[in-house]
């Protein structure tokens, strides 16, 4: 297997962001289609499954990756109406609840062992009404971190329901607790939400933390070894001292598929993309953040960071960044290194600090001559212009996927042997940020983003 | 970067085998093992501080470990509060001094092979040892902390050999308190307050370092994960807490990886120091990196709702729950499933009390009654004690202030209660116990009644059947309506005296009653009442619970 080279990724920086984007997004890429009409998801964002109740069944299934092959996985699915059994999708659903509910959740288990859910950061969770607990066999071994939904028989599916209040709003995960280090890196894991009481729109009690609802994002990361998964399909032996992980994932996919939109069709299995979009700030138009909510079920710590911008971390682990008597304690980073079993919830504003307008306040340099660029394949996501909101000619027979003269800006884990599939870059743990122009510019220049 | 271990080691893997003799079994672990492998039952013994008060004399020497899936204890070179060879406990103990107050440890250098070896105090003092010790050499390092705080110790790696050292398990931890002496991290109202604490060291090891005679760095790829250099499978350490009890725990990392360190369970958990200085804004997380090197002081709390023996778990977030790569139910789905790796759990022991028992269960007071109560502690199997409270269970913070019992026998306690300052009526008994570590158990109780009230004699007392011989007379006696006022208990006995006024309660001569069906009359039932024809006899009645009613007089 061909070894991932971080040269290319460093070159492409001095090349500039953009023509970057030109050369590492050419190829099989369908993004930047709407193909998500069919769904009621959002195309991009955060996809909430409310509560406070919610119906889960262990599954395995199939993934998609994006060099073509494929993994066997073990996942939380919802149950439906359409899908009594559960519809198998990976990672779990993100489960948005209210603070204060009572929170139930009930996990059917279609596999062939024993699975569970835990809930790190609640307290007092209940399974079936009774306190959970560490399960011992009568020989004193541990068995699982919590009670479990017994494996599927020919009686069919096990069940559990386990309950508890979400007393304080946060990012939280929920995993498995049985056999956890194998289980989890089968896939047995999702997100929770809590909002704050009244203010769905604070990530946290405090008004500080209010955040632009139609930009909210997730993204959890985590890592796969197909080795493990073969062996688990195969039922045959996996020594994790060997573990490799060879993709690198954000909400169950791996650059570019991060890109494609949520519940996008190509990907039937893997509904979340993770595609930051945002608009510059405006104190009127615009006054609140992107809220990123970052979730770490992986082994390993994971640095991220958008490029060009700082994040404002307001919280971590479902606990808001203040003091004891409530000073604001939140700061900027650059890079948010987020452990194994940690959240963070960062904050994102892009500002427009230039306003380079072609006939206000035109960029004082001279710009290269579109017939003296050149594009990898033919294929760019450049609008042509370099002013936000504003789409220009393109040499001829170069195709743009740009669509209202919106900007793009990498969005990844800094482990850049990360940015990989199969150790091949260019993939992994990587997503784009896109900055779309305000509404304003979209209506004078008639370039409207969709 | 290639070692020759043989340097290090030497003969050791020699040794090896032959500490595996010394040590018959496996399951010796090390000297200050706070547990070993049982067959059965979850260990649950309680976890204690391998301390080591400044001044402290800490030899360099080698030790064993067993680990799961390695037939012979591996040794490793550590430290030890003793000379002896194999006696080395991984961490080492740990250093506890006070802040402002000189720490003296003494090095004695007793590592096979004639290894030279030093200490350093990263964190604490500039000044490690370079040179390095010859075999026997003794050395005293001196510092004064400034301020209170958890921190590593470990080989100096200026000396040569120091890093290979480092890890084959030469470190441990250091803990400064603070110089007020209180049951705190940082001192008196800096919140750090705790009821119970442990010195949790998180490290990774390859085991392949110590079972081949030549090892390559290059080659790291650890297979166990270690807390308090021991990985789950092998021992559990266990912290005591109780419902709402703040557990203190130092988290340190003497690895060569990060760490993320996460809890399930436990509320509001805390850092409040990190690197042996106190936090000026602690944070609350659920999982937290502790960085190679680094050190954490996390505060957390037992959930209200805890029960005697829950249990949370405190473990590796990123999952590093296996011994040597070894996934149960990997191989077939029927297989027991298995964890190892690095975890352990914050336990809450306190003890269990039951069967209380109150004797005699009625009393009017006037002496003491015998309280006893069964008293076990599972999780530490050491009762360290247990108290009654009478009528109100207190809260935590009058824990220790109520009546003892002693032990009898067994797991049975008892205390002589005198209830005579104890108003009339029912009373409650609350008793708990507090394990050997000292946290409080949950209460039982009992009650028992206190009826001070004499009974009294309504109406007459008559006689009936006479009969006289020589002056003397015999006969029955009727006490009409005799009643026991609130609390009620059965008019059980009486007593006559004969004279020109009643004897004292208690002194007459007893004669046994029978209550008259459906009435409150009393008649003898026994030998009849005697006295002079025509004398004066009183009669009293008396209660269970031992009062005697005012007398009462008929003429024989």
């Amino acid at each position: 297997m061909p070894l991932f080279r971080p040269k290319i990724f460093v070159n492409g920086l001095r090349l500039g962001v953009l023509l970057l984007m030109c050369a590492i997004l050419a190829g099989s890429l369908s993004a930047g289609q709407d193909v998500s009409a069919a769904t009621t998801s959002p195309k991009t964002g955060l996809v909430c499954t409310s509560g406070p109740s919610f119906s889960l069944a262990a599954k395995s299934g199939y993934i998609s990756l994006p060099d073509g092959n494929s993994s066997f996985m073990w996942s939380y699915g919802l149950v439906t109406g359409a899908a009594p059994a559960g519809a198998f999708q990976f990672p779990g659903p993100f489960l948005c609840v209210n603070q204060g509910d009572v929170v139930s959740i009930t996990l059917k288990n279609y596999l062939a062992e024993d699975v569970s859910m835990i809930f790190p950061g609640q307290t007092n969770v209940m399974a079936n009404g009774v306190p959970t607990a560490p399960q011992f066999d009568v020989n004193g071994q541990l068995t699982s971190l919590t009670q479990v939904s017994a494996a599927k028989t020919t009686a069919g599916p096990g069940t559990i329901t386990y309950t508890f209040v979400a007393d304080h709003p946060g990012t939280f995960i929920y995993e498995s607790g049985t056999d956890t280090e194998k289980q989890v890196n089968m896939g047995l894991f999702g997100g929770l939400v809590v909002r704050p009481a009244g203010h769905p729109d604070y990530a946290y009690g405090r008004s500080d933390s209010q955040f632009n609802p139609a930009n909210e994002y997730a993204m959890i990361m985590s890592e796969l070894d197909p080795a493990l998964h073969q062996a688990v399909e195969r039922n045959i032996k996996y020594d994790i001292t060997q573990q490799h992980a060879r993709y690198w994932m954000l909400n169950g996919r791996s650059f570019p598929d991060t890109i494609q939109d949520n519940s996008a069709p190509i990907l039937p299995k893997q509904p979340y993309g993770s595609m930051v979009r945002l608009q510059p700030y405006s104190a009127t138009a615009n006054p609140n953040p992107a809220l990123v909510r970052y979730l770490n079920v992986g082994a390993l710590n994971h640095p991220f960071h958008p490029h060009g911008n700082h994040g404002r971390v307001i919280g971590r682990d479902g606990q808001a960044f203040a003091g004891p008597n409530g000073e604001d304690l939140s700061y900027e980073k650059f890079l948010v290194l987020v452990g194994a079993g940690q959240t963070y919830d960062v904050t994102y504003t892009w500002t427009d600090l230039d306003q380079w307008n072609p006939a206000t306040n035109p960029i004082p340099v001279t710009l290269p001559q579109q017939q003296n660029l050149t594009y990898k394949d033919g294929v760019t996501w450049y609008s042509g212009s370099p002013y936000l909101g504003h789409q220009d000619d393109l040499p001829t027979g170069t195709t743009s996927y740009n669509q209202c003269g919106e900007y793009y800006q990498v969005w990844h884990s800094h482990a850049l042997n990360e940015a990989a599939n199969y150790d091949l870059g260019f993939g992994g743990m990587f997503t784009l940020e896109r900055i779309d122009p305000p509404t304003a510019t979209q209506t004078s220049t008639g370039h409207t983003c969709s | 970067m290639k070692v020759k271990l043989s340097y290090i080691l030497g003969s050791g893997i020699v040794l090896m085998g032959f500490l595996a003799l010394i040590f018959a079994t496996p399951l010796v672990l090390l000297a200050s093992s706070p547990a070993a492998i049982t067959a059965a039952i979850p260990v649950r013994t309680a976890y204690t501080l391998n301390s080591c008060a400044s001044p402290c004399t800490l030899y360099a020497t080698t030790g064993t470990i067993a680990l799961p899936g390695i037939t012979n204890p591996i040794t490793f070179l550590g430290y030890s509060t003793s000379p002896a060879a194999g006696s080395a406990t991984l961490p080492g103990p740990t250093i506890v001094g006070t802040a402002s107050s000189p720490v003296s440890v003494t090095l004695v250098n007793n590592l096979p092979n004639s290894a030279l070896t030093g200490l350093s105090f990263p964190t604490l003092s500039s000044q490690p040892e370079s040179t390095g010790l010859a075999t026997a050499g003794t050395k005293a390092y001196t510092f004064t902390p400034k301020a209170p705080g958890t921190s590593l110790y470990e080989a100096s790696l200026l000396v040569a050999g120091g890093k290979q050292q480092v890890a084959m398990g030469m470190y441990g931890a250091i803990v400064i308190r603070p110089a007020d002496a209180s049951k705190s991290a940082y001192g008196t109202g800096t919140s750090s307050d705790y009821n119970n604490e442990a010195v949790l060291v998180f490290s990774e090891l390859d085991s392949n370092m110590f079972t081949q005679t030549s090892y390559d760095f290059h080659n790291y790829k650890p297979n166990y994960w270690l807390v308090n250099g021991k990985p789950y499978s092998a021992t559990t350490s266990v912290i005591a807490g109780s419902p709402n009890a703040k557990v203190l725990l130092h988290y340190l990392n003497a690895g060569s990886l990060n760490h993320s360190i996460g809890s399930l369970g436990l509320s509001q958990t805390s850092v409040i120091g990190v690197d042996g200085k106190a936090l000026k804004y602690s944070y609350k997380m659920v999982a937290e990196t502790v960085p190679a090197g680094s050190s954490l002081d996390v505060l957390g709390t037992v959930p209200s709702t805890a029960t005697i023996g829950s249990l949370y778990p405190v473990y590796n977030a990123g999952n590093h729950l296996d011994d040597n790569g070894i996934l149960y139910k990997s191989t077939s789905p029927t297989s027991t499933i298995k964890y190892g790796g690095m975890m352990t759990f914050v336990n809450v022991p306190g003890t269990s009390t039951s069967n209380v028992t109150i004797t005699p269960g009625l009393t009017n007071g006037s002496s003491p009654v015998t309280i006893g109560a069964t008293v076990t502690d599972a999780a530490t199997g050491t009762v360290g004690g247990a108290e009654l409270f009478i009528d109100t269970a207190p809260t935590a913070a009058s824990y220790g202030t109520g009546q003892p019992l002693t032990l009898v026998s067994g797991s049975s306690y008892n205390a002589s209660y005198s209830a005579s300052a104890l108003t009339s009526g029912t009373h409650t008994v609350y008793v708990h116990g507090k394990d050997a570590l000292g946290n409080w158990g949950a209460f039982a109780s009992a009650t028992f009644v206190v009826d001070k009230n004499p009974p009294v004699i309504n109406g007459t007392v008559t006689r009936s059947n006479r009969s006289c011989a020589a002056g003397t007379c015999t006969a029955n006696v009727t006490i009409n309506n005799a009643t026991d006022p609130t609390p009620t208990s059965a008019i059980v006995g009486a007593e006559y005296s004969v004279g020109a006024s009643a004897a004292a309660a208690g002194s007459g001569t007893a004669f046994t009653i029978t209550k008259v069906s459906t009435t409150n009359n009393y008649n003898t039932s026994g030998s009849p009442v005697a006295a002079t024809n025509g004398a004066t006899v009183w009669v009293r009645v008396k209660d269970a619970a031992g009062n005697w009613s005012a007398a009462k007089s008929f003429t024989m």
